[in-house]
């Protein structure tokens, strides 16, 4: 039988190649979570398998592939860098997105994006549900579907949705994508060779300022 | 001063049975043997993480007291300050890759209560003990092992959410009063003790050196002392240690909570609070013998006494 390694001694390897080459290939994933976390190189890392929690996260410049699935949290807390997700995706994909891109070419499962403050998600594929909750910057694109509740609790940032929303959540507001809002997600899609029909985008972003307690106070004043 | 422990009672060794050595708080390590950089406390007392939102001046003075003293203050919220621990909370906030790498710890909360309007919402973080081990396994990873990983717990059932941090393979589990209970009547802060303590030893984590913190306004020694007798490893003063630094008098605080409980450990017979246990207490009333399972004073018998 192979030998199964843990993540420790699979990223322990990688951190060894990343030292000394700049493209470094790794296969034989299966469910490990936590494989290539806080990669601080600007290298590109290829990896093959089904990736388990938290693959690529806090990754800070490099560019990484994953020809597979992967679980949860995939690219969470990323600052900078790329990763591209060659497949389905679990919960919480690019939660809490600090900068750079996550790209997945497929569907990703619900929560995606959730408190994102700035970077890109793209998902080639439908959302689950509370797409992009409590999102406070970044843009956020999906080809396809969303579940319900998109954009719950959100205070900046912006959705773009090409097919049906599911629902809005609360603090969420939906309108026609404006004429440059669908070029520039055209140049965004054209960058990673992603197709989708541009005048079918909806835009959602945080809904004006509905505060109970400045309601409270004005209907008092009056 | 009586503390926020005032209903339970210390049981004071016959003069024949004391020693006549001199007690002393022994360090107190966290980190196991994977960990390259664990953290050894020199006394068990350190400074809690606060309720509230406490000044950032507050808080550089509390870690800068902290970082001279070897022990550790945990902030309320990201931010390089020395002796401090770095936060994984729900939405990262103010935390990225080098502040993991440099920090001296992790501590991770399990729950984000945000408000939506005026009611609180609460948004799950980490729900099971599987996706608890997960979250771990990503900072392991971020941290290349060096540094221990704590996990505070908030509200609900005491002994589940302590045992599935074990389970899940942190290196200690913060219990505090004001994360996990709504009141701070003295009676809420006691009822911490028996399952937490109990959850440490049905999951292996007390035969395993992980470390049971608990968090509370304990304001003297005695305070401390109950708590290491009712199982806590390390002991987090909270608001008391603020009030005292904003009257200056923080190292004076520390210091005599120090003295009192060892001077305590002294008349209760023990040289270091290793050997100290629930035996070394007596509940003083009814409420007390219930709630924290301790024998009653005047009957040596836990409740129900018509049991025993």
């Amino acid at each position: 039988m192979p030998k199964v390694y843990a993540s420790r001694d699979i990223n322990s390897v990688l951190r060894q190649q990343l030292a000394s080459n700049k493209a470094v290939k790794v296969g034989g994933i299966r469910g490990h979570h936590a494989i290539c976390v806080a990669v601080e190189k600007n290298a590109k890392v290829t990896v093959e398998g089904s990736a388990g929690d938290f693959f690529g996260a806090l990754n800070r410049q490099a560019s990484i592939i994953l020809v597979g699935r992967a679980n949860n949290y995939a690219g969470d807390s990323m600052t900078g860098g790329e990763l591209l997700l060659e497949g389905e995706v679990g919960a919480g994909v690019a939660a809490c997105l600090g900068g750079g891109a996550v790209v997945v070419k497929g569907s990703a499962a619900e929560d995606a994006g959730a408190g994102m403050r700035d970077g890109t998600l793209i998902v080639d594929g439908n959302a689950g549900d509370c797409l992009g909750r409590r999102m406070l910057g970044g843009t956020i694109i999906v080809t396809g579907k969303a579940g319900k509740d998109v954009g719950r609790g959100m205070r900046g940032g912006e959705i773009y949705v090409a097919s049906d929303v599911g629902g809005l959540g609360r603090g969420a507001s939906i309108s026609e994508a404006s004429h440059e809002e669908k070029k520039r997600i055209g140049v965004l899609l054209d960058k990673y060779g992603i197709k989708a029909k541009l005048a079918l985008f909806e835009k959602v972003s945080p809904a004006e300022i509905e505060d109970d307690m400045i309601r409270i106070v004005v209907e008092g004043v009056e | 001063m009586k503390g926020i422990l005032g209903s339970i009672i210390v049981r004071q060794l016959p003069p024949e049975q004391m020693t006549g050595e001199r007690p002393g708080l022994s360090s107190v390590k966290l980190g196991g043997d994977d960990i390259s950089d664990p953290i050894s406390f020199s006394s068990p007392i350190y400074l809690g993480k606060l309720p509230g939102t406490p000044s950032m001046h507050s808080q550089k003075e509390l870690a800068n007291h902290a970082s001279s003293t070897n022990s550790m203050y945990v902030p309320t919220s990201n931010s390089p300050m020395e002796g401090c621990f770095a936060l994984w909370t729900p939405t990262r906030e103010g935390l990225d890759a080098d502040m993991l790498r440099n920090c001296r710890g992790v501590e991770i909360w399990t729950t984000d209560i945000m408000y939506e309007g005026e009611l609180p919402v609460v948004y799950p973080h980490v729900e099971t003990s599987a996706s608890l081990s997960a979250h771990i396994d990503l900072l392991r990873e971020a941290t290349e092992y060096k540094v221990p990983i704590v996990v505070r717990i908030s509200g609900g059932n005491i002994y589940q959410q302590v045992h599935g941090a074990v389970e899940a393979g942190a290196d200690g589990v913060v219990v505090s009063v004001h994360d996990t209970l709504l009141t701070s009547q003295p009676n809420g802060i006691m009822g911490i003790f028996p399952p937490a303590s109990k959850a440490m030893h049905d999951s292996g984590g007390r035969k395993n050196g992980k470390l049971l913190m608990v968090e509370g306004e304990f304001l003297s020694g005695e305070d401390i002392f109950k708590a290491l007798a009712m199982g806590a490893d390390l002991v987090g003063v909270t608001t008391p240690a603020l009030n005292a630094l904003e009257e200056g008098k923080l190292t004076d605080f520390m210091t005599s909570m120090e003295k009192e409980c060892l001077y305590i450990m002294g008349l209760s017979g023990h040289l270091s609070q290793e050997t100290l246990s629930a035996d070394d207490l007596l509940a003083g009333d009814y409420d007390t013998g219930t709630i924290t399972g301790l024998k009653m004073a005047g009957y040596e018998k836990e409740l129900p006494i018509w049991l025993h």
